[in-house]
């Protein structure tokens, strides 16, 4: 069975508010950013996004912006990227999903793409810029490969769109917040509420909910609201900030488990 | 030929890849335009508009003197420059402005290269009262002063973009964050014939006022097609309005005239076409060919022309290129001084550094052709925004002790 629905099966069955971590391939480099995964994996995420850096992500904040740049300046390959992911995979239990923008997969082919993403263990890919109606096939050749597309609902979204997202996406629906690019901390307010009640109401799949997440005192809010939190800026900005010497995989195992 | 695109796509190539938080937006638009484009008084109003604001229509100049000396084809000049802002890019500010309008929106975003696009966007939206936002990269607003000078004039908010390569594509990407950050009150004025559908269709068409004039002027020197005509191609605004008039007049060779930078190498060049490096791919909403490594990363670019310093180019030039309509080459950095030189010393014109490429090709392409041929250019944009550039490229003293003597002034309050 694909890891990401058998650790989401596992975790709704428990009732479990459910982490999804992200990582930059490559950043600051390889070889750190893989022990950094797994230290998010050991601290308690389901789920990683293991995000292959473009020269222009403009979906994403600064943050990760600023490290997908760093990845790319220090060398990052697409191959870079499948190694991290083929790695991950076979040392942990949590669902490992790739992220990237269209330009990656397309130049790599969408289905050699695809082929080499499963073989490496992957469990879904996310790529923002490759919409429903503009794949490129993405979506046909991951159901071929037992993968998934997870598709991502914005605020502007009716609940006829939610509806049909939800229906193609992989597993769980990606639920942004709030409007703009990642990284900034959302507040719970009435705005905010109403767009989550308003996917929780059309969606048919559990709804992953990406939100600035930053704190505990966040998660607390979001525990019974919404089965899957997705912290990503908050990884990558622990992983910018780490000092020399200190230990990638236990640093980044505190800052997960400090979320709940 | 079909000039539109069909669903969005010219062959291949456009499309809207875009992410959900952009769908609404960009849907609204297409319904949006895709009314106003047939509405009487919408067109009417866009026409009065480049008529008494632009200054439209702009001249159509028989190059006399620079004919003989080549003793070729004869070339005319398309005079955009002489549009308000001085570059053909009001034809699409305005255009879009004025959909705004309609559409009820109160803020405009823009980015910007060399601020051409920048410059006239905030012109427009100084004289339609629209508040008003430029993204611009932070190397760009250094080296381009004089440009965001003139957009805080209009009463523009000039915004430095200090992430990527802090250039063109980096005030797109900015550019398209801040959009889907804002509410529904905001338009963003995109300045070249690309991005997601509906833009290359939108941007085409308010340009294409380009070629309908050089129809109907052209009369005046001769009766017949011209041979060719050339147009320098960045994003590709300027060439795709000047073209799409002749698309299906097939005895007229159209040409497009990339930045071929210092060198043919990655990273010294703009030539998407004619270079090494483009291949197709999805960036920015659209698929078309880019300058790109192996990986899908876009390299980097060089052009002593702002203006044409992008890694991609308009869609639908990629399909035309593709089926051969037009025609691709390219002019060097010290080929387009040469041109830009000549041109203003024997014609009294000040081309832009990015129409000085259409020229420098023009120059070869007169040779070639011979005498009794006729050669039409579009000279996009005048030159007075590049005076520090070209000075610097001329070298001498003269100009540096001008600057120089220039601080002193200001410093001495003089």
């Amino acid at each position: 069975m694909n890891t990401l629905l058998k650790n989401l099966e596992a975790g709704i069955n428990n009732n479990d508010c459910m982490l999804m971590g992200h990582v930059i391939a490559g950043f600051p480099d390889v070889k750190t950013s893989i022990e950094a995964a797994k230290g998010i994996c050991s601290g308690g995420a389901s789920f990683l996004e293991v995000q292959f850096p473009f020269s222009d992500p403009n979906a994403d904040g600064p943050v990760i912006e600023n490290a997908c740049y760093t990845s790319i300046e220090n060398g990052f390959t697409v191959e870079d990227g499948f190694k991290i992911v083929r790695e991950l995979s076979s040392s942990t239990k949590t669902a490992i999903i790739i992220m990237t923008y269209a330009n990656i997969v397309f130049k790599y082919g969408v289905q050699s793409f695809v082929k080499k993403a499963k073989e490496c263990g992957a469990s879904a890919l996310i790529v923002p810029d490759l919409p429903l109606d503009h794949d490129e096939g993405l979506m046909h050749y991951a159901t071929e490969n037992d993968m998934g597309v997870i598709l991502i609902a914005t605020p502007g979204c009716d609940g006829k769109r939610i509806k049909d997202l939800s229906e193609k996406s992989f597993g769980m629906l990606y639920t942004v917040a709030r409007r703009g690019t990642t990284g900034n901390k959302t507040e719970l307010n009435a705005e905010t509420d109403e767009w989550i009640q308003l996917v929780k109401n059309n969606s048919t799949k559990p709804i992953a909910l990406g939100f600035g997440i930053q704190s505990k005192e966040q998660t607390d809010k979001l525990k019974g609201v919404v089965p899957i939190v997705i912290a990503g800026s908050y990884f990558v900005t622990v992983i910018s900030k780490l000092k020399q010497n200190e230990n990638v995989q236990s640093e980044l195992e505190k800052a997960s488990k400090a979320l709940f | 030929m079909n000039k539109r695109s069909d669903n969005g796509f010219f062959g291949e190539y456009g499309g809207q890849y875009i992410a959900e938080i952009l769908r609404p937006a960009l849907k609204e638009l297409e319904t949006s335009y895709n009314h106003y484009r047939n509405d009487k008084d919408f067109i009417e109003e866009f026409h009065s508009t480049l008529k008494n604001f632009v200054g439209r229509p702009t001249p159509l100049l028989f190059a006399e003197n620079v004919t003989k000396l080549i003793g070729g084809a004869d070339i005319y000049l398309k005079l955009e420059g002489l549009a308000n802002t001085g570059a053909h890019k009001i034809n699409n500010a305005v255009g879009q402005a004025l959909l705004a309008k309609k559409m009820g929106k109160k803020k405009i975003i823009a980015e910007t290269g060399a601020g051409q696009h920048g410059v006239a966007t905030a012109s427009a939206c100084a004289r339609l009262g629209l508040e008003c936002e430029i993204f611009m990269g932070e190397i760009d607003v250094a080296r381009q002063r004089p440009n965001v000078f003139w957009m805080e004039m209009f009463g523009a908010k000039v915004t430095p973009v200090t992430s990527g390569t802090k250039t063109l594509k980096d005030a797109v990407n900015e550019a398209l964050r801040e959009w889907s950050k804002r509410k529904d009150d905001t338009f963003y004025i995109l300045g070249s014939a690309l991005g997601p559908y509906p833009y290359p269709d939108m941007v085409r068409d308010f340009q294409s006022i380009i070629g309908r004039e050089v129809r109907d002027q052209m009369k005046g020197y001769f009766n017949n097609l011209p041979d060719a005509m050339v147009a320098c191609v960045g994003g590709g605004s300027n060439s795709i309005g000047f073209f799409t008039e002749f698309l299906d007049d097939t005895s007229v060779t159209l040409i497009g005239v990339e930045a071929g930078g210092i060198g043919d190498n990655p990273g010294e060049h703009a030539s998407r076409i004619t270079g090494e490096g483009g291949s197709t791919g999805i960036v920015q909403g659209y698929k078309s060919i880019f300058l790109q490594d192996d990986n899908g990363q876009l390299l980097a670019t060089h052009s002593i022309s702002a203006g044409l310093d992008y890694a991609g180019i308009g869609p639908q030039l990629a399909y035309l290129a593709d089926t051969k309509r037009i025609t691709f080459t390219k002019a060097y950095d010290n080929e387009v001084i040469e041109a830009l030189q000549l041109f203003a010393k024997h014609e009294g014109i000040i081309p832009a550094l990015e129409s000085s490429h259409a020229l420098a090709a023009a120059i070869k392409i007169a040779k070639e052709y011979g005498a009794g041929k006729k050669i039409i250019v579009n000279v996009s944009g005048r030159g007075d925004k590049d005076i520090f550039i070209v000075a610097k490229a001329l070298g001498g003293d003269v100009w540096l002790n001008f600057l120089k003597q220039e601080i002193v002034r200001i410093e001495g309050g003089m």
